[in-house]
């Protein structure tokens, strides 16, 4: 059952032993949308992010993506998600153009459509240059904008992209913001990131959710937050929702 | 085939073979380093060989009899020999000068005391001047010339007392051995079977050991490298279904472990041939000839034993955070396939104590061994029993490999080792 609803997660709870990095935690995002998960470090955005992603499993509540259950139904879920772990490898040994062809080899259906996903893929990455060296010949953010563009370039349904542009330079951040931005307005890509780069979040998500210890504590579009809690930007928000939370 | 099991296998074989810790530790080293060995200790014993040959043996007749003029000539015969013209308490400062290998001292009387019907000394000393292996040759071949002058002076006394040949009396008994092997006569003395039955029974369990050793160690990398280069989480969230996911691993590291053992056992080939010819022995090769249907018997067993072994090892390095704590982690499953391979070589299982019997009989890995004997001995239904259980532990690991692959446990499990307390609070990944 198919749903326009890109993303529906409520009530979930994870433990990780005594640790409880989720407590009920419940958001929507439409279709379309770029929605950013903020909050500080060990609030549960990467285990949000993993259970959307069908890495982990939920101790309880729901989580659905275009309608399908992550847990019940995850094989439906990989085909339409794409997701960009906080901290991405590719193989070492193959180059990156063999990464990329091996990556668009389970979402193209002919050849043509994997040979058009893989030049996506060089161009998004802006690796021209160095696509046939080999992995472990790049550089760290190299490496991240190599997983990026493996991520964007497959074309999914929803990306699920934690901290994308950690570790890139200005120019490649601005790049793939772009890439971002285009992606959502010509094919209709509904993205779900996790940011430190309030910047980021502020120029390029419709909506922002702040997490904090495992829950939701305000979510909205930048614009709104900022006149809601009369802040001049969101690192201010930021700060005032997490200290009085 | 599932579309994307030809992809996975791809990157796996790939990943694996561009591997310099693998292509060049596991499978260039191993099939070049054998042959090398194998040229080195021949060269070395060739001429330790030579060299044993043209050590002289010095001689101090005191007798000059008949008698003593026989073993003279039979050491003549097997390489060069200094007669020493010298008082008998400087004759072994001389020989040293000489740089003879050997001193011989045939004493005064010597002959005579043969002739009365009496044992006779006789001195030999032999000199460890440069050691190794050229002095023990040099040994043997003094040993065995003094052996065939002690037969001749046999064979004379005996005609001075006797009409009868001498050759009977000697060796009275003309032997006719043949050996019965698997309900054939074979016209084989059974000394030589036994050895080339050892040697089949000893070489096929170390070769079996060695494959396995091998694919565990290359299938526990395939594991253990994607977490620690950060690739699982990626391959986990693709469009492949878990199953194929752990297929592709399974498969493609018994293929890249199977050019490994082939390069090894290339290289063990040749490392026995070359040993061979250094020590001039002849090989018991073709004595007992495999045939094509135990080949393959031995070669299903093998697999099942692989199936089980790569299953196992993928099990282990899901619970390691790195490439060598896996490979740390799969030593220890060695134990189970050392162990039963050893104590069977030598023993049959019925022979052991009760105890160790069901211990061994328990562990999975003892079924090759049993299985490749059982193939020698012709014992099929034993052997099918054997493979069956190899089988049936294969299943059952691969069930519980599956079961792992498509939980979360795959990426969150962990054995710490040591005595570190677990750190509580903030463990991320
Ligand atoms: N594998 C794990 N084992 C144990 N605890 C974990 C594990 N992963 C996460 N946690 C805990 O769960 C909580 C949430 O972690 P999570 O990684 O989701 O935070 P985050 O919001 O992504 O943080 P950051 O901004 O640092 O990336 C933290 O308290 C963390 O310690
Ligand atoms: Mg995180």
């Amino acid at each position: 059952m198919a749903s326009e609803q890109a993303v529906f997660v409520a009530k979930l709870t994870k433990s990780y032993g005594k640790i409880r990095a989720l407590r009920g935690l419940s958001f929507r995002i439409e279709k379309g949308e770029i929605y950013g998960l903020i909050g500080p470090n060990g609030a549960g955005k990467t285990t949000t992010l993993r259970i959307l992603a069908t890495l982990i499993q939920p101790d309880s509540g729901e989580a659905r993506v275009f309608g399908y259950d992550v847990v019940k139904n995850a094989n439906r879920v990989r085909a339409i998600i794409s997701y960009l772990p906080e901290e991405a490898g590719a193989y070492r040994n193959l180059s990156g153009l063999e990464y990329l062809k091996f990556m668009a080899s389970f979402y193209a259906t002919d050849e043509s459509s994997l040979q058009e996903m893989v030049e996506e893929g060089i161009s998004i990455s802006g690796l021209e240059g160095r696509i046939r060296d080999k992995v472990k010949t790049y550089s760290q953010g190299m490496k991240r904008r190599l997983a990026l563009a493996r991520t964007l370039m497959v074309q999914p349904k929803l990306a699920i992209l934690d901290e994308p542009t950690s570790g890139l330079d200005v120019i490649h951040a601005h790049h793939v913001r772009s890439v971002i931005k285009r992606y959502v307005e010509d094919r209709g890509l509904t993205v779900l990131l996790s940011s430190h780069n309030m910047l980021e979040v502020e120029t390029l998500c419709d909506r922002v959710g702040l997490l904090h210890k495992g829950n939701l504590v305000e979510e909205g579009p930048p614009e709104e937050l900022k006149r809601k809690h009369r802040a001049a930007n969101l690192e201010e928000v930021f700060v005032e929702v997490t200290a009085i939370a | 085939m599932p579309k994307v099991l030809a992809p996975l296998l791809k990157k796996e074989i790939l990943d694996l073979l561009r591997d310099p810790k693998i292509l060049i530790g596991m499978i260039v080293l191993p099939a070049v380093l054998y042959p090398v060995m194998g040229a080195a200790m021949r060269a070395s014993m060739t001429a330790a060989g030579r060299a044993a040959l043209q050590l002289p043996v010095a001689v101090l007749d005191l007798d000059r009899s008949f008698e003593s003029e026989i073993i003279v000539s039979s050491l003549s015969e097997s390489g060069e020999v200094i007669t020493l013209e010298v008082e008998p308490d400087k004759a072994l400062d001389k020989a040293l000068e000489m740089e003879a290998g050997a001193l011989v001292v045939i004493p005064e009387g010597f002959g005579e005391c043969l002739r009365a019907g009496k044992r006779s000394p006789i001195e030999i000393h032999v000199f460890f001047e440069s050691g190794g292996f050229s002095t023990q040759m040099f040994a043997g071949r003094l040993e065995s010339a003094i052996e065939s002058a002690s037969k001749i002076i046999s064979a004379y006394l005996v005609s001075l007392t006797s009409n009868v040949d001498p050759e009977v009396i000697l060796n009275p008994l003309e032997l006719d051995y043949s050996s019965v092997f698997r309900g054939e006569v074979l016209d084989v003395p059974p000394q030589a079977l036994a050895g080339a039955l050892m040697g089949q029974m000893t070489t096929t369990p170390i070769v079996a050991m060695l494959v396995l050793m091998f694919a565990m160690q290359i299938a526990a990398t395939s594991v253990a490298v994607e977490k620690e280069e950060r690739t699982l989480e990626t391959l986990l969230t693709l469009p492949a279904s878990r199953r194929n996911i752990l297929l592709a691993k399974l498969v493609g590291s018994a293929f890249v472990a199977s050019l490994g053992s082939v390069g090894v056992m290339a290289g063990l080939w040749y490392y026995l041939k070359m040993m061979n010819v250094a020590f001039e022995s002849q090989p018991f090769e073709g004595l007992v000839t495999i045939s094509s249907k135990d080949l393959a018997l031995l070669a299903v067993a093998l697999m099942a034993a692989n199936m089980l072994a790569l299953t196992l090892a993928i099990i282990l390095a899901v619970f390691a955070e790195n490439v060598r704590s896996a490979q740390a982690l799969v030593g220890n499953l060695y134990i189970l396939i050392f162990i039963p391979a050893f104590m069977l070589m030598f023993a049959d299982i019925e022979t052991l104590p009760v105890a160790a019997k069901y211990v061994l009989i328990a562990v999975p890995f003892t079924h090759l061994a049993l299985a490749t004997q059982h193939i020698t001995w012709g014992e099929y239904t034993m052997y099918a029993v054997n493979v069956l259980y190899l089988f049936v532990w294969s299943a059952a690991s691969m069930l519980l490999a599956d079961r792992i692959f498509s939980s979360e446990k795959i990426l969150t499990a962990r054995i710490r080792w040591g005595w570190k307390r677990r750190t509580r609070g903030n463990e991320i990944k």
